[in-house]
């Protein structure tokens, strides 16, 4: 690693299942799973993070030592502890130990970090062809947060930044040029984030209620048709739910799908962004609850 | 320990984003109200030729078109055989407001798609 390289440059953060991190505007995701972020520069892949709930009374070392055995890397593994500028960068955590490793033709350096307040074990670590400096490294890790206070958690990746409430699990995501989509469960019902781009080119010239009249019916999920509600220019909310009549009722009380659809659209011209939050659940969607998303989600 | 498995993902790309485009001089363009149509040949395989010659049919390269989007024309018209994939995404990126990862991505895979259909090539 080198030394001497200072850490100018614009610094960006990112939030992912529960964790928050600081990193160079030009680190980006290369890969995204659950409680795990792998990034790259452009050239190469830089940094590792992963973390998992394992319990209070699990040892750092002893993790190194399961890994190592499990990977079959118990030659090229070494421990070794944190330097003190690292140290110093990680001294909230409750237990730490530093480890270094070289295999076939690659290389990597870390720490591995217990989480007494929620019981994560957290394996962090700048990859071999990174050239990641000292002082980079060293805030890199004093920024890193295994878990969100307070009733929100921040989701923060690429252009997109949502602040979801805690109680919300990601059930999966997909990220593609031009679409990004997180889904998220809270208890039998699912709220999503979509975002499209480049929003000139995919209105082309059309209002935002005409393009979004072919998005929305392959994003409603429940029987019957979706309607528009509270249209502006910028800004439209489409419903569907079950008719009034009797019937209709009875049938969406036993019917096991979801029954009612509810989204908000809007666009960011600034960011030539199309936003939106879409709800699928058995009920009709508290309007709370979703203005707090709405209110949270942004187009960085 | 998690291996640098992407790591080759990672550089094979930084590779082609280093690589410059340049377009079949084969290739014919209109400009549509949609945005910019291609006018590509298609060669045709030995053994068709032939078949084609055994029956008496026309067996010179026939042409196709592929019409681009606004967004697809936009990439086309930043071909100027000079420009790296990686200065084109970012131009691109820059016009459009699109976060650069994801141009670059929408570029290649755009490039990508050109280069199977002969239409152009890297250097």
């Amino acid at each position: 690693m080198k030394t001497k390289r200072a850490t100018e440059g614009r610094w960006r953060k990112l939030g992912w299942w529960g964790a928050r991190i600081t990193v160079p505007e030009h680190w980006e995701p290369a890969r995204l799973g659950t409680r795990y972020l792998l990034l790259e520069d452009g050239r190469a892949n830089v940094f590792e993070a992963r973390w998992e709930p394992v319990g209070r009374r699990t040892d750092p070392e002893g993790v190194l030592d399961r890994l190592a055995r499990a990977r079959g890397m118990t030659r090229s593994l070494v421990q070794e502890r944190l330097n003190p500028r690292w140290a110093m960068a990680v001294r909230a955590f409750d237990a730490a130990t530093g480890f270094s490793w070289s295999y076939d033709g690659q290389s990597g350096k870390g720490a591995v970090l217990l989480c007494g307040q929620c019981g994560h074990m957290i394996l962090l670590q700048f990859l071999g062809g990174a050239n990641v400096s000292e002082e980079t490294a060293a805030r890199v890790l004093s920024s890193f947060t295994d878990h969100a206070g307070g009733d929100a958690v921040p989701w923060t990746v690429f252009d997109v930044s949502a602040h979801m409430p805690a109680d919300f699990t990601l059930l999966r995501h997909r990220f593609h040029p031009g679409q990004f989509e997180m889904v998220f469960a809270h208890g039998r019902d699912t709220w999503t984030l979509h975002r499209w781009g480049p929003a000139d080119a995919l209105l082309a010239g059309r209002d935002l209620v005409g393009w979004s009249g072919g998005i929305v019916p392959r994003l409603c999920e429940v029987r019957g048709d979706p309607a528009t509600r509270d249209t502006t220019a910028n800004s439209v909310e489409w419903e569907a739910c079950p008719g009034m009549d009797a019937f209709d009722q009875l049938r969406g009380r036993l019917s096991l799908k979801p029954t009612h659809f509810w989204c908000h659209i809007w666009r960011v011209p600034e960011k030539n962004r199309i936003l939106c939050v879409s709800y699928t659940g058995k009920g009709a969607h508290d309007p709370a609850l979703a203005e707090r998303i709405c209110d949270g989600y942004a187009a960085r | 320990m998690r291996r640098d498995e992407n790591a080759l993902d990672v550089s094979s790309r930084d590779m082609a984003l280093d690589c410059t485009p340049v377009k079949n001089r084969h290739v014919d363009q209109e400009r549509t109200a949609e945005g910019v149509m291609l006018i590509y040949p298609v060669e045709v395989k030995p053994w068709a030729r032939r078949l084609m010659r055994l029956f008496g049919a026309d067996d010179r390269p026939a042409n196709k078109k592929l019409q681009l989007d606004p967004l697809g024309s936009q990439v086309w018209d930043l071909m100027d055989g000079e420009a790296r994939v990686r200065d084109i995404a970012a131009r691109f990126a820059k016009s459009r407001k699109l976060h650069k990862k994801e141009a670059e991505v929408a570029v290649c895979q755009f490039l990508r798609d050109l280069g199977r259909r002969g239409i152009v090539a890297m250097k």
